[in-house]
């Protein structure tokens, strides 16, 4: 019964030792994620867990283990190769070492783990540790402070029963405090508060590095106007090649930390032009004798005329600036109120319960190095750390915002880039489409002539012998009639084959939601179906989601290994939207699959887009979407 | 046997109404469009309605839109749908309301003048007459379901034809089998299908495509 309240104290004092292995575990993830050491960065779960185990029994809070189950180990290609992006390995050691990565960072149970981390020692130790402290001052008070027994006895005696009595209490307070971050509990303001203080944290980390990587960037602009002087200028093309992979890379990352998109604004590749007949490529009013030189010419032309690489040569040169600036304030406030003020002070204070060290005077991060902060008491220290950590870590994530947008506008395509671009696809679509419509004429023709055509010879042949036939042996020329009748319904047959080739009865009759519903019912596989659209698409649009639709049946039922597939089809923000979900292995690849990447190629034509997710052992979803407006 | 005939293209028309004409048959009336054929069969309550699928205006399903609409004002009018194509969608959308007289059959089946005519007597008789296109896809794409996987060829066969329409006698005949064996092969389907009292000709069609339906569309 008083068990609980006996044991609160020392139990609270284990909590917070462990909780004191949050620094050397801090420490770990940061060496382990510096120097790619998989098991060191992972090392600090396993006593976290032991904290979680520890802490869920005696707070009587339930604390489970909320890490993701790590992935499953690499299953080699069909040709016994590991693959990873774009190449091959023949053991799957890379391949794992990159998944477990993958696994460890994409977990948010470590980000809050690491905010655990951050701000346990100075959060949690004060409902850890004060039922012990209590007990621990009114024990040894009388001594400490005599003053008037008649007095003092009680109230010591009083704060010794206090910490017993609201021990239970204190520890469940941080029982649920640990289990805000440690657990994956539902959602909650304070979970939603401190994730918020989390990104703020991030924030401020994403703009150090991005004021960290100016130097790079500086090397890099001061690199690229080196190699325009003119005796240097053989080195442009590489030094312009690297610059435009740093700032692609920036790109990809400004777009990972503040989902401001900023698309490739540069000019395709040239294309060489055909050779003159003596044999030499005329570029401008130049004649080159090889196609290397040529192409090469070619490039530094394209590249000098590409209006991107002057724009990433201007932000390359004020980007160090303009990072600098924005990140100094978050930066500088965070960095110094969390860690000079709160961090220190707490580990400081704890260091001075257990040696006779005055940190607070020999530590110049502290109030003394600061002459404003210098004359007030220490205690104020963690406020002022407090106020400063969230104002300056809040402050960030404007602020990284900005830097992205900054970067949107000289990384970003210009205008006539981003026409010359459509200009492009429309071309490629263009030339596609007309392949397809000749190669779909082609076949057309083909048929037409190997089947219909050729019944209705034979036809034509066969009335003629009944003809001469008819006088001298009508009995011959009876059964002829026979079989010119079954000529004439195997064109027929031919000619309705064709039709549904080109364009599907059900499709002309009924529109697209029937036709897919007619195409379930003819699949061999059990088909389920969704189809919510308030009218018809424009007949092209329809016409190639149905093909669309049958080819990936068609491909399910070949490939897939599957039973079941769900299609779902609706229309949303102004776009048919199609999705097949199968239970079958899984690994389509559109790269791999000709099948797939002419459904792909078919539906660009409309602008539309086809998205494959297939994971090894599947589930498969291939999605197709295609703007389009519906007639009722 | 009066007939209503509703055909949009001229030739058709007239070469159905003299191969009628010719069987027996008397068509009351041969129409081109689908409110014509309602206030036909409404006017001259017909034995057996035969409809095209497309028909002006739109050349759509118009057709099809008129037979439900006519079987909906006059319940269980027969109905013999001609199509150039045949859906599983539409045949299954005909037989949905389950009372039979129903016929779907592709156009060229007119070919053969007997056959014609026998499916169109079964359906003015309250029977079914399922083109054998349609049969063969039905039991094509539920083939990998149970129960209907558990079935031997000879069932499968025997349960394609009762589908299209053919009494025992028939498939007996198509089949070269004994009319005895036929109901031996009929008694095993409808076991190993779960169907149980289903003597009538009509209502074990329907019960067999009834059961199809219902398969594939869990």
């Amino acid at each position: 019964m008083f068990g609980r309240h006996l044991w609160a104290p020392l139990r609270g004092l284990v909590l917070f030792g462990l909780g004191l292995t949050a620094g050397p575990m801090l420490a770990a993830v940061g060496l382990g994620t510096l120097f790619g050491i998989q098991s060191l960065a992972q090392w600090y779960r396993d006593p976290l867990n032991v904290y979680r185990t520890l802490a869920g029994r005696w707070c009587g809070v339930d604390i489970p283990v909320p890490y993701q189950p790590p992935p499953p180990p690499p299953e080699p290609e069909p040709d016994g190769w590991y693959r990873y992006k774009n190449r091959l390995y023949l053991t799957p050691k890379k391949l794992s070492y990159e998944r477990r990565w993958d696994w460890l960072v994409k977990d948010p149970a470590t980000s809050r783990d690491i905010l655990w981390m951050l701000i346990n020692p100075v959060a949690g130790s004060v409902t850890a540790l004060l039922p012990l402290t209590l007990v621990v001052v009114g024990a040894t008070a009388p001594w400490y402070w005599p003053g008037h027994p008649g007095i003092t006895v009680p109230v010591a005696a009083a704060t010794a029963l206090a910490g017993f009595g609201f021990g239970p209490v204190l520890l469940h307070l941080h029982g649920r405090w640990t289990c805000q971050l440690l657990a994956s509990a539902a959602d909650s303001g304070i979970r939603r508060a401190l994730i918020r203080i989390g990104r703020g944290g991030l924030a401020t980390w994403r703009l150090a590095l991005t004021a960290g990587l100016a130097v790079t960037e500086l090397a890099a602009a001061l690199m690229h106007l080196l190699a325009m002087v003119p005796i240097l200028l053989w080195a442009w093309p590489t030094v312009l090649v690297a610059g435009r992979q740093l700032t692609s890379w920036r790109r990809q990352q400004i777009q990972e930390w503040t989902g401001i998109r900023i698309d490739r604004p540069y000019l395709p590749e040239p294309v060489l032009p055909p050779p003159r007949p003596d044999g030499t490529y005329q570029i401008g009013r130049t004649l080159y004798r090889t196609p290397e030189m040529a192409l090469r010419s070619l490039r530094y032309r394209q590249n000098a005329r590409d209006l991107a690489t002057w724009r990433d040569l201007l932000w390359l040169l004020l980007d160090p600036v303009v990072g600098v600036l924005l990140a100094a304030v978050p930066v500088l406030v965070t960095g110094y109120c969390f860690f000079g003020l709160i961090w220190s002070w707490a580990w400081a204070s704890l260091l001075q319960l257990f040696v006779d060290f005055h940190t607070f005077e020999s530590w110049p991060l502290l109030t003394r190095g600061v002459p404003v902060l210098g004359d007030y008491p220490i205690a104020t220290a963690p406020l002022i750390g407090v106020v400063g950590t969230l104002t300056g870590s809040l402050l960030a994530i404007p602020l990284l915002r900005l830097h992205g947008l900054w970067s949107w506008l000289l990384l970003g395509p210009t205008k006539s880039a981003l026409l010359g671009r459509r200009v492009d696809q429309l071309t490629e679509t263009r030339m596609e489409a007309r392949e397809t419509l000749s190669s779909e004429l082609r076949r057309i023709e083909r048929d037409l002539h190997d089947g219909a055509q050729a019944q209705w010879v034979a036809m034509g042949m066969k009335l003629g012998a009944i003809e001469a036939l008819i006088e001298r042996d009508p009995a011959a020329a009876k059964t002829m009639v026979g079989t010119a009748r079954e000529a004439s319904a195997k064109a027929l047959i031919e000619l309705r084959h064709l039709i549904r080739g080109i364009n599907p009865p059900v499709l002309a009759e009924r529109g697209i939601a029937d036709a897919i519903r007619g195409l379930a019912l003819d699949s061999p596989l059990s088909v389920g179906l969704r189809i919510d659209l308030p009218g018809r698409p424009e007949r092209p649009v329809e016409s190639a989601a149905y093909f669309a639709v049958s080819e990936l049946l068609t491909n399910v039922s070949k490939h897939a290994e599957a039973g079941r597939v769900h299609i779902d089809v609706r229309y949303t923000a102004n776009q048919l939207r199609i999705a097949l979900t199968d239970n079958g292995v899984g690994g389509a690849d559109p790269a791999k699959g000709s099948g797939l990447r002419g459904v792909q190629r078919r539906l660009a034509t409309f602008d539309g887009s086809l998205a494959v997710h297939s994971p090894l052992g599947g589930p498969t979803t291939v999605t197709l979407e295609i703007p389009c407006v519906l007639s009722s | 046997m009066r007939v209503v005939l509703v055909e949009d293209l001229y030739l058709l028309r007239e070469g159905l109404t003299h191969l009628l004409t010719a069987h027996g048959f008397e068509v009351v009336s041969a129409v081109e469009t689908g409110p014509e054929l309602l206030t036909a069969v409404q006017e001259h309550r017909p034995d057996v309605a035969i409809v095209d699928v497309r028909l002006p205006p739109t050349f759509t399903d118009e057709g099809l839109q008129a037979a439900h609409e006519a079987r909906r004002r006059i319940p269980g009018l027969p109905v013999l749908v001609l199509s150039q194509h045949v859906e599983q969608l539409y045949a299954r959308e005909l037989l949905a309301d389950g009372s039979g007289a129903i016929g779907y059959l592709l156009k060229d089946r007119v070919f053969n003048a007997t056959q014609f005519v026998d499916a169109l007597r079964r359906v003015a008789e309250g029977g079914t007459a399922m083109d054998p296109e349609v049969i063969s896809k039905l039991v094509e794409s539920n083939a990998h379901q149970e129960p209907l996987g558990t079935l031997t060829a000879r069932e499968r066969e025997v349960l394609e034809l009762m589908a299209e329409g053919c009494s025992n006698a028939a498939v007996s005949h198509r089949l070269y089998i004994s009319e005895g064996a036929v109901s031996k092969h009929i008694a095993s389907v409808f076991g190993k299908l779960n169907l149980t009292n289903s003597n009538d000709t009509n209502r074990r069609v329907l019960a067999v495509l009834a059961y199809l339906n219902s398969a594939n569309l869990d």
